[in-house]
């Protein structure tokens, strides 16, 4: 199956004017597959980390929203486990007129704004909630530890 | 949800039902087609037959194969781009603030839309320009032979429509009398969706005015997964639709000059809002309601969804029903084969310490010792059914001893106590019939199994939990069946755990 145009321009544009702090490198054998990269937000638990993550553009996109997901550890009431994100905008709320780029900065500002409300990780929302100053220092020692 | 539209789409439904049968031919309209070009692989559920029906009304861009790449003049034709009927002339004195009174709400559904569009023009048009494009129209209008002389200034121009004017428009190209191809194609826009680049005649969301190709607006639907109105992809404004002006109308030729003489004179302001993607002397800036007749929706050409998220609803609880259903079966079938290994497999001292616990109710402790001491002694059939089952059987056990205890103590008739008395009966046929193995023991076993069968879907059910937390509710639930034994309660949660 040919590379919708789309995908391609998207690709094209995303590697022509990169967005700071945020890179997507697609796959050379399969150009739907993006090794990602986004930098901990300035005053943020998650300053001064690299968080690797992974996308991928099923068939149906940009109709159906991106599949993207955090393989750096993350200590984020918003991000489970299996490095799962709970955004709004990649499940019901997505709309073709976003994109990969719009996608990466949301989670960027997921990260800088985290939502215990809506929890993904429950222990962690939990502490967030809780006792926010310690779950802050965890998100700190995590970044040092697995976002170097 | 749909209110007005689905009435609509009920419409168009049964129209296009009807017209399925006929044979489709594809036809050029505006140098467009009413087929897709394939930008989209999965299998369309938009009623095509609808949405062809809509841009023969032109209430929809016909489908254009998308530009990849944006050039200002991207069909050149040196043989057809020199008719002077379209280039502005550059003298031509151009006011940029020509008001277009255009009131598109006065349109009705006929399809003739230029009939009643109204252009009041402050600006000075020059006067043979003004002669040409009214031939032009009118030429158009006697061809269909169905519009209306309100086109304005139409019917009081004063020069005929001489028939080398009309020949003349005609030659230039046959599919538009207004455009040549290479006019019609210039100054393309891009579908912020799939990135292509179409005529400028590309639909228009009704909430925000964005661009938007058909191809992509009719991919936009209703899920079952999300069956709420479609929003708009841009400002997700709720009830998705969109609005075309058609290329024949004099609103979209007023546009079409504007835009052509600011790109050619570089204005400058122009640029910016060229930049900023709006149109230039597009009028429109506020939202259009969504029960507008002449906007088309998600709903238009989604005919008869909700009737097929009905169903799909139905065919959900139908198919729940039968897995809970499935479930039970199975879970009867696995609880009785286990129940009955462990019944006939169990050491004879757990059966006399089970009895042995009915006739002393107070001795629970002392049961539970013993069966977890003989949990090592069941058969891997238990086993492998989960630790749950025993917990259950444990469960049973202490619930039977305390209606014992209770049968005893308080022999009033409350519903409950009857059931209790019932399981009492059908555990004494067990116990009688331990040694006989015959069809009546079997039955009495099943009325058992069905009680635990309960206690089993209750763990399932929450299963999500720690185990540790379903076998504390299942105690709970189990517990309180046996209403007069609140006391006891604590006893058997700590002996459990």
């Amino acid at each position: 199956m040919a590379l919708p145009k789309r995908i391609i321009k998207e690709t094209e544009r995303l590697m022509a004017e990169p967005t700071p702090g945020i890179s997507a490198v697609p796959h050379e054998d399969n150009l739907r597959y993006f090794d990602v990269e986004i930098s901990g937000p300035d005053s943020s638990p998650y300053e001064g980390g690299k968080f690797k993550l992974e996308l991928f553009l099923p068939e149906e996109y940009p109709m159906s929203p991106p599949k993207v997901r955090f393989l750096t550890k993350i200590y984020h009431p918003n991000i489970d486990k299996l490095g799962r994100i709970c955004l709004d905008i990649l499940k019901d709320k997505w709309s073709p007129a976003h994109q990969i780029r719009t996608v990466l900065l949301s989670i960027q500002v997921l990260l800088s704004d985290p939502n215990p409300d809506d929890p993904l990780a429950n222990d962690v929302a939990q502490e967030w909630k809780t006792n926010k100053e310690q779950a802050i220092a965890t998100a700190k020692e995590w970044t040092q530890k697995y976002a170097k | 949800m749909g209110n007005s539209n689905t009435k609509r789409s009920d419409d168009y439904s049964s129209h296009s039902r009807r017209k399925k049968s006929k044979e489709f031919i594809d036809q050029r309209i505006n140098y467009g087609s009413l087929v897709t070009h394939g930008i989209y692989t999965a299998q369309p559920e938009y009623d095509i037959d609808v949405v062809r029906e809509f841009i023969l009304k032109k209430k929809l861009s016909p489908f254009y194969k998308g530009m990849e790449d944006y050039s200002d003049n991207p069909f050149p034709s040196s043989a057809t781009s020199t008719p002077d009927n379209l280039t502005i002339p550059s003298t031509q004195p151009y006011e940029p603030t020509l008001s277009i009174a255009s009131s598109t709400e006065n349109n009705d559904d006929t399809g003739s839309q230029c009939s009643k569009t109204r252009v009041s023009r402050k600006g000075s048009l020059d006067s043979s320009r003004r002669r040409s494009r009214h031939s032009s129209f009118s030429s158009m209008k006697n061809r269909r032979g169905s519009y209306k002389s309100d086109v304005d200034d139409a019917s009081t121009s004063s020069s005929p429509i001489t028939p080398d004017s009309h020949q003349n428009s005609l030659k230039v190209e046959p599919e538009h009398p207004l455009y040549s191809k290479e006019e019609f194609f210039k100054y393309p826009i891009e579908c912020p969706i799939c990135f292509l680049y179409y005529p400028r005649n590309i639909n228009y969301t009704r909430c925000c005015d964005q661009p938007i190709c058909t191809e992509c607006f009719i991919q936009i639907k209703r899920t079952f997964q999300n069956p709420e109105p479609t929003c708009c992809p841009y400002c997700v404004q709720s009830n998705f639709g969109v609005t075309y002006l058609s290329p024949d109308s004099e609103e979209y030729y007023e546009q079409y000059n504007i835009l052509v003489k600011s790109k050619e004179e570089h204005d400058p302001e122009y640029e910016k809002l060229l930049s900023q993607g709006s149109t230039p002397g597009k009028k429109r800036k506020n939202s259009i309601s969504y029960t507008d007749p002449h906007i088309v929706s998600t709903d238009d050409i989604y005919p008869g969804w909700m009737l097929k998220y009905e169903q799909h609803q139905r065919e959900q609880q139908r198919l729940e029903a039968m897995r809970v259903r499935n479930f039970n079966v199975q879970v009867n079938n696995n609880a009785a084969l286990a129940l009955l290994d462990a019944f006939f497999q169990l050491p004879i001292e757990n059966q006399n310490s089970h009895s042995h616990s009915r006739s002393h109710p107070h001795s629970h402790s002392h049961s539970n010792t013993n069966s977890s001491s003989n949990r090592q002694h069941r058969n891997h059939t238990l086993q492998t059914f989960g630790n749950d089952l025993e917990e259950l059987m444990l469960l049973e056990a202490i619930r039977r001893s305390l209606a014992d205890e209770n049968n005893n103590n308080n022999n009033n008739q409350s519903e409950e106590q009857g059931n209790l008395n019932a399981i009492e009966e059908s555990n004494e046929v067990v116990v009688l019939n331990d040694d006989e193995h015959d069809n009546t023991s079997n039955i009495s076993i099943r009325n058992e199994l069905e009680e635990a069968t309960e206690h089993i879907i209750n763990l399932n059910l929450s299963s999500s939990n720690e185990d540790h937390t379903t076998v504390e509710n299942t105690i709970d639930n189990a517990t309180t069946t046996t209403s007069a034994t609140n006391n006891n309660n604590n006893n058997n949660n700590t002996s459990t755990q």
